[in-house]
């Protein structure tokens, strides 16, 4: 256990360091978020109540936080597949689970700054919220990123080494257009973006935000991505054994 | 050797292969290898490229499974002996995060090893101590070799496997490299390295293991292995010399005549002089020479190679990493 908190450290270190990861989980999204502000507002998002500010306050603190996830933890592992680092670290006593333990760990470290930092900027744009308002949005923000934990370590596992990278943009950036981290999504793109868990995270928060009542469908849908993903990367991890 | 770094008592083995196979589809990288290694020496396996040395080295790591066959460190499964502190391990290339200080990773490497060893101890010892603030993808190949053998000690193993370590290194750096593995065999600790550096063998080594195609071909001290090559070579002129002349001659190990010049590998040169003298024979420009570890193992692995079936070159493949 001690081996894979120590790990667990080093890949915290290593995530907050790394001024691109720093870039795309903070101080895009913030950018982002601050430009769309500027340009909704007074506004709701058509056919609700919900504020357009508190919808990109929750969109863009949702995207850095997939950025955090998802590509941080599938370009990582390609890379580190490269370097040789697993097959280094197996020859250690550190059991088969720690290496994507302390993955999972960091990423839930590693988005809290993306998280904190959006929000903390919303206050000054006119985003007025309970305590337990913005501890449940944080906590479904933060809960929500395991799936793009566990989708980044599946990807960054799963493909060849040369397809990780555009496969992660792909996902980052279609995902985030269907899950509407960009603008409020509706007909067609709305019933697709229905399937995804970036649509998911954003819309339970926004929900919570929203005083409206949570969709336990859309839960079971962000949870089975959890645990299929979950799954995805237990077989790959398995199947690269011999690499 | 401290016979208080024993594990599971002297009888143990450091590591042991019983009738160990790995094949890759038709390709047979390790054929039937039956080999035990005491604990306490200094290893060389010595093999020409594609022998199988990075292959056997990975199945006693774990990395890879035997086809068929058996393999046990210190009684256990290779897993095992890995979890429980007994091996540390340096592979042929890799392993090291480029964003990394060289102390972040052997604080890391120190803190998931069963035994631990401070830091500062193992930069001393891996002669490293000034590279420990530099980060990983910042360091030349040969000072990189270097980290990564301090990687292998970072705990107290008691088995240090060492793939290639010297490969890419200058001679000023090798010769350090050499000094540090030496101490940690003096340490009591079992060394077991493949290296395709004779000289390396040859300063290190209490033993050798000499694979080929797959298979053993030796396995002894390192004057067992110049011995098993034939311990000298006679080399002469004699104008009009043929080879049946000289087959008949006692300790011949090989025999090499072309035009008038003879060379004769022999285990006991003295005798297969006096004989050649005594069939009347008197060669001019005589060289008697001593075999280094070097020749020996060329004259194995080619005697090796020259006793098996044309296209039977299953085993000509580089190790597959």
């Amino acid at each position: 256990m001690t081996g894979v908190l120590a790990l667990g450290r080093l890949e915290i270190r290593r995530t907050l360091r790394n001024r691109r990861v720093m870039f795309f989980t903070i101080l895009y999204p913030v950018l982002l978020f601050l430009l769309s502000a500027s340009s909704v507002k007074g506004k709701v998002v058509p056919g609700t109540h919900t504020p357009y500010v508190d919808y990109f306050l929750v969109a863009y603190a949702s995207f850095g936080v997939i950025a955090a996830s998802l590509n941080n933890n599938a370009l990582r592992i390609a890379q580190e597949r490269k370097e040789g680092w697993i097959r280094q670290l197996r020859l250690t006593a550190l059991p088969s689970y720690g290496y994507v333990t302390s993955k999972i760990c960091a990423s839930l470290v590693a988005v809290t700054p993306a998280i904190v930092v959006t929000f903390a900027v919303g206050t000054t744009q006119g985003v007025k919220l309970s305590g337990s308002q913005w501890v449940s949005a944080f906590l479904v923000i933060w809960l929500g990123s395991l799936a793009f934990t566990a989708l980044g370590i599946a990807i960054g596992y799963g493909l060849p080494q040369d397809a990780v990278q555009p496969v992660t943009l792909i996902v980052y950036v279609a995902g985030s257009f269907l899950g509407g981290q960009f603008y409020a999504v509706s007909g067609t793109l709305e019933t697709l973006g229905k399937a995804l868990p970036t649509y998911w995270v954003r819309q339970i928060a926004t929900d919570v935000v929203a005083k409206n009542p949570v969709e336990w469908g859309g839960v079971a849908i962000l949870a089975g991505w959890v645990v299929g993903c979950a799954i995805l990367a237990a077989v790959m991890y398995q199947k690269r054994a011999e690499d | 050797m401290s016979n208080e770094r024993l594990v599971g008592g002297p009888g143990v083995p450091a590591v042991s292969f019983e009738q160990v196979s790995k094949h890759y589809g038709q390709v047979q990288a390790v054929r039937e290898l039956t080999l035990e290694l005491p604990q306490g020496r200094a290893i060389a396996f010595l093999g020409p490229n594609g022998a199988g040395k990075s292959t056997s080295m990975e199945i006693l790591l774990g990395l890879k499974h035997a086809s068929s066959g058996r393999v046990s460190v210190y009684g256990k499964t290779p897993r095992q002996a890995m979890t429980a502190g007994h091996v540390g391990a340096m592979l042929q290339s890799g392993g090291l995060p480029a964003d990394i200080t060289v102390r972040e990773l052997l604080n890391l490497m120190s803190q998931l090893h069963p035994k631990p060893l401070p830091v500062d101890e193992v930069l001393r010892r891996a002669n490293i101590a000034d590279l420990a603030d530099r980060k990983a993808g910042k360091l030349s190949g040969g000072q990189t070799q270097r980290v990564r053998f301090a990687v292998a000690i970072a705990g107290d193993s008691d088995l240090i496997v060492l793939d290639e370590p010297t490969t890419g290194m200058d001679v000023e750096n090798r010769q350090i490299f050499w000094n540090s593995m030496k101490a940690e065999a003096e340490r009591g600790k079992t060394v077991l390295f493949a290296t395709h550096y004779l000289e390396e063998a040859d300063q290190i080594a209490d033993q050798v293991v000499v694979i080929n195609k797959g298979r053993l071909l030796a396995n002894g001290s390192v004057a067992d292995i110049k011995a098993m090559a034939g311990f000298q070579r006679i080399g002469f002129r004699l104008p009009g010399i043929t080879r049946e002349q000289l087959l008949n001659l006692p300790h011949v190990v090989s025999l090499d005549v072309v035009h008038d010049h003879v060379r004769i590998q022999t285990s006991d040169s003295d005798k297969t002089f006096y004989a050649l003298l005594d069939q009347g024979l008197r060669p001019q420009e005589i060289e008697i020479t001593a075999l280094g570890l070097e020749q020996a193992f060329i004259a194995i692995t080619e005697r090796d190679d020259d006793g098996e079936n044309i296209g039977d070159n299953a085993a000509e493949v580089e190790d597959a990493r």
